[in-house]
């Protein structure tokens, strides 16, 4: 589905992403873990065709990630990036101009769970409540990869858990997801696969069920270990 | 294209509004001191008329290679770029859309003017026979108001397309900065650099080989260059948005 091979990203002298290679397929929630600085955003970026990569690459059904793949790959970033002069209902109709699996009702319907007042300024909304507008654009579209850079971030206790929610709801047979976060022990329940990744090198790729039965540890648990 | 095209044009559109409607209120008091030989409301109208063209041929190009460098330079660019459309694309709506609003203007400013000569030609009382002067004295002799309209065409031409070639000049320019500093301090002087060497080029080279020939056929020459280069600029910005440029 999404392959990545031998994939290098530099930035002049550091590299945020050495040579890692991995593959994401369909029907399962994977969680990239990693400290700050350690390459998740960086491989979401060149995923989602916003970076490019040095050397290797990201692969969509066999070809290099690009125009085709942004119709299936629907990316949620960090930042905010919606115009200023936008309206939280404008974001819907930006998204429903440029993609096909956008779903406008899904959208209205996140809204009114997570809170956002259709006709409040982008420019005018906090963080947290900027980073709900990104995940439910992100999420009412029907993708085959949801790529979610710490979704959880800035996000008040009561509304992670409507996050989670939207995630686990939007998971089909045909879809992955792939979130990062720092709230190990929050996103631990949904997350069926665990990438470890430090210093752009990805140390270990783990079953998170196998995990807990075969070395009784929780993804918290190796998470310290690894990162130690 | 369609899409791109709207969202270019919701982004760009109070600025194009704020000209038309100044230029409406200096065709309004020029109107009203014609009719009534009110020389201050002529007079100012005539200046606010004289700026807003002006302003709209330099701010509308002006405006769009803004609005791109804060597109390449801040997370907004990932509006664009995360949507499944192609630099080809993004770039062409961007040109389509400084195209459309400078023809804009100029269909607005070209009835302004036919207007306005009517109107000053029947309010003045004057004569045909001293139109046909005023008109000699601009292209000598035999020189009608047909042949007045086909110049004002030429010229409007011209300077469209010396407008848009500089425009593309631009736009690869500030993807050029965009793509080797990535977002990093100096953008705008890096991407100004670029321009003031690819300008003075462009200069040189139009200038020599338009130098080069028959008069009769310097306009079209100098008006193949400017195609030329917004042509040979689009592909070379777009080629370099979808291999190198990082946003």
């Amino acid at each position: 589905m999404l392959e990545t091979k031998n994939l290098v990203k530099k930035f002049g002298s550091k590299t945020a992403v050495d040579d890692i290679s991995f593959t994401i397929g369909p029907g399962k929630i994977y969680l990239l873990l990693g400290p700050n600085g350690s390459g998740k955003t960086t491989w979401m970026k060149i995923a989602a065709t916003l970076t490019k990569p040095t050397s290797g690459n990201v692969y969509w059904d066999g070809k290099p990630v690009g125009i085709e793949s942004r119709k299936k790959i629907s990316y949620m970033p960090t930042e905010s990036y919606f115009y200023n002069w936008m309206r939280v209902a404008d974001v819907g109709t930006y998204y429903s101009d440029f993609f096909e699996d956008f779903d406008a009702r899904k959208f209205a319907d996140m809204l009114a769970k997570l809170d956002l007042a259709p006709d409040a300024r982008v420019r005018d909304l906090s963080s947290g409540m900027n980073a709900k507008l990104r995940l439910a654009a992100a999420m009412s579209r029907y993708a085959s990869v949801y790529l979610l850079d710490e979704p959880l971030n800035g996000i008040d206790l009561v509304a992670r858990d409507q996050v989670l929610d939207t995630v686990i709801a939007s998971m089909t047979p045909d879809a992955a997801i792939v979130l990062s976060s720092h709230l190990v022990e929050e996103v631990e329940s949904i997350a069926s696969t665990a990438v470890f990744i430090r210093d752009g090198k990805i140390l270990e790729i783990r079953d998170t069920e196998e995990l807990r039965d075969t070395d009784g540890q929780s993804l918290a648990d190796r998470y310290r270990l690894l990162m130690r | 294209m369609a899409a791109l095209l709207k969202y270019e044009f919701r982004k760009t559109k109070v600025l194009n509004l704020v000209i038309l409607i100044i230029a409406a209120i200096g065709e309004g008091a020029f109107l009203l001191g014609s009719v009534l030989w009110a020389d201050s409301a002529l007079l100012t109208g005539s200046i606010v008329l004289t700026c807003a063209a002006a302003a709209g041929f330099l701010l509308v190009p002006f405006q769009s290679a803004d609005l791109l460098y804060r597109e390449l330079n801040t997370k907004q660019s990932y509006m664009l770029f995360l949507t499944p459309r192609s630099p080809k694309s993004i770039l062409g709506a961007k040109i389509l859309t400084v195209i459309i609003w400078l023809a804009v203007q100029g269909v607005v400013f070209g009835i302004f003017s036919c207007v306005d000569a009517a109107v000053l030609y029947r309010a003045s009382g004057a004569t045909e026979g001293l139109l046909s002067a005023l008109l000699s004295s601009v292209g000598g002799a035999g020189f009608s108001v047909s042949d007045l309209v086909l110049f004002a065409a030429k010229i409007i031409g011209m300077t469209y397309g010396f407008i848009l070639s500089v425009l593309m000049a631009y736009f690869f320019a500030e993807i050029v900065q965009s793509t080797v500093l990535n977002g990093r301090k100096g953008g705008v002087w890096f991407s100004l650099l670029i321009f003031v060497i690819l300008f003075i080029a462009f200069i040189s080279i139009t200038g020599r080989v338009t130098a080069a020939v028959p008069e009769a056929y310097q306009f079209s020459v100098a008006a193949c260059m400017d195609a030329a280069c917004v042509v040979l600029f689009f592909f070379l910005a777009s080629s370099l948005m979808e291999k190198k440029l990082s946003v």
